[in-house]
């Protein structure tokens, strides 16, 4: 009992101080994107060609390097500002994924270019064609945001109480911001290294690898696993370095592909700012996507 | 009015905790610790970045008091620093 508790405890610090600074790297860039680049400047750099334009939505995470949390308020402006919503879906699920500190931080969890190219490839794909199917699904009814959250999307990061209108220097805003967001991903990062490690530590391996065997079980449990956990996607890599010996590279990628596109923290905040039919409708199709790349990964690896 | 604001305070004492623990691993437990590092440049960029952020919130420490109480939220990472500092202690 002790050994699992000592082992669970190592795999647990060895995971944070692994993650911490892409965590604290990520929340600086992110505070510093969300305070200089405005979601106007973001819509003028999209084409009126919508082909060309859900390309660039998909790709823009390469200079957008924000996480999940922090692109859903931003979609939803998007939206109201009647930027189409394949466009603003496309956008909303590539950016976590697509950015530059997701992808070193893949490749240097798992010293793999294969690994981190599946991620990117797989994000774009995948972005674009739930960007394109959710937008067809909700084509009866566009109105998606939902009105009642109107005011309540106050971000927590303190921007919008009384000290962000007295006199401060833009780089003391973009800094506290970054110390609001990095404790808000720490959290949430603690969680998920937290119940990973017990789950790494405690769970018999030979089941595990018998699970893992099963290519379409193994996709199912670390999808599962990748919503439940909700972690940053700038540090998911480093939890999913763990699964590695137990599971396949499809079920793999499955895991480094929904997370940032839609975990157990993201359906909430989604929920809340989308109207209840589409939040259903969009879950169910990033879920049956990803389920068909991993398959199809499977099938080619 | 600005007044002490406990969020604030707690948010400090996180950051100060951590920068001392990031210290810790790189100077003082070094070799000792059971801990599989893939690189420690990672961790002097913490180090170096954390001052800075501790400087802008120890400014906001006396500050406008926020609506929301979110010490509850500060929990599990001042639960989690704690056992990485007794376990660099220990180790």
């Amino acid at each position: 009992m002790v050994v699992y508790i000592e082992k669970i405890i190592i795999t647990f610090v060895n995971m944070i101080l692994e993650g911490l600074p892409f965590l604290l790297l990520g929340s600086i860039v992110s505070a510093a994107i969300q305070l200089f680049v405005t979601e106007e400047m973001i819509e003028k750099v999209l084409p009126k060609n919508q082909i060309i334009s859900l390309l660039i939505a998909s790709i823009v995470g390469i200079i957008i390097p924000i996480c999940e949390c922090a692109i859903i308020p931003v979609t939803k402006s998007l939206i109201r500002k009647k930027v189409p919503i394949k466009i603003a879906v496309t956008f909303m699920l590539a950016v976590p994924i697509i950015n530059p500190i997701v992808i070193m931080s893949t490749y240097y969890a798992f010293n793999d270019i294969k690994i981190a190219l599946i991620r990117f490839i797989g994000g774009v794909i995948l972005s674009i064609t739930i960007g394109i199917l959710v937008d067809f699904l909700v084509s009866n009814n566009k109105d998606i945001v939902n009105r009642k959250t109107e005011y309540s999307d106050l971000c927590e990061c303190g921007c919008l109480t009384i000290d962000y209108f007295t006199k401060k220097s833009k780089l003391r805003i973009c800094l506290e911001h970054s110390i609001r967001e990095f404790l808000n991903i720490l959290k949430y990062y603690i969680y998920a290294s937290f119940l990973s490690s017990i789950f790494i530590c405690i769970i018999d391996e030979n089941i595990f690898i018998k699970i893992g065997k099963g290519k379409f079980i193994s996709i199912i449990i670390m999808m599962l696993m990748a919503f439940l956990f909700s972690l940053c996607s700038e540090a998911d890599a480093f939890v999913a370095k763990g699964f590695l010996n137990h599971f396949n590279i499809a079920a793999i990628s499955a895991f480094l592909i929904l997370g940032p596109m839609m975990d157990l923290k993201n359906a909430v905040i989604i929920s809340s700012y989308f109207k209840k039919e589409f939040t259903i409708k969009l879950i169910g199709t990033i879920i049956i996507c990803i389920l068909c790349f991993s398959l199809l990964l499977a099938a080619i690896i | 009015m600005k007044k002490f604001n406990v969020n604030e305070f707690i948010s400090l004492l996180i950051l100060i905790l951590l920068e001392m623990e990031v210290a810790l691993i790189l100077f003082v437990k070094d070799n000792s610790i059971n801990i599989e590092l893939d690189s420690r440049s990672g961790l002097f960029i913490v180090f170096l970045l954390l001052p800075l952020l501790i400087f802008v919130q120890f400014l906001k420490v006396f500050s406008f008091n926020s609506r929301k109480d979110n010490s509850i939220n500060f929990l599990p990472i001042v639960l989690s620093l704690f056992i990485v500092a007794i376990f660099l202690i220990v180790a």
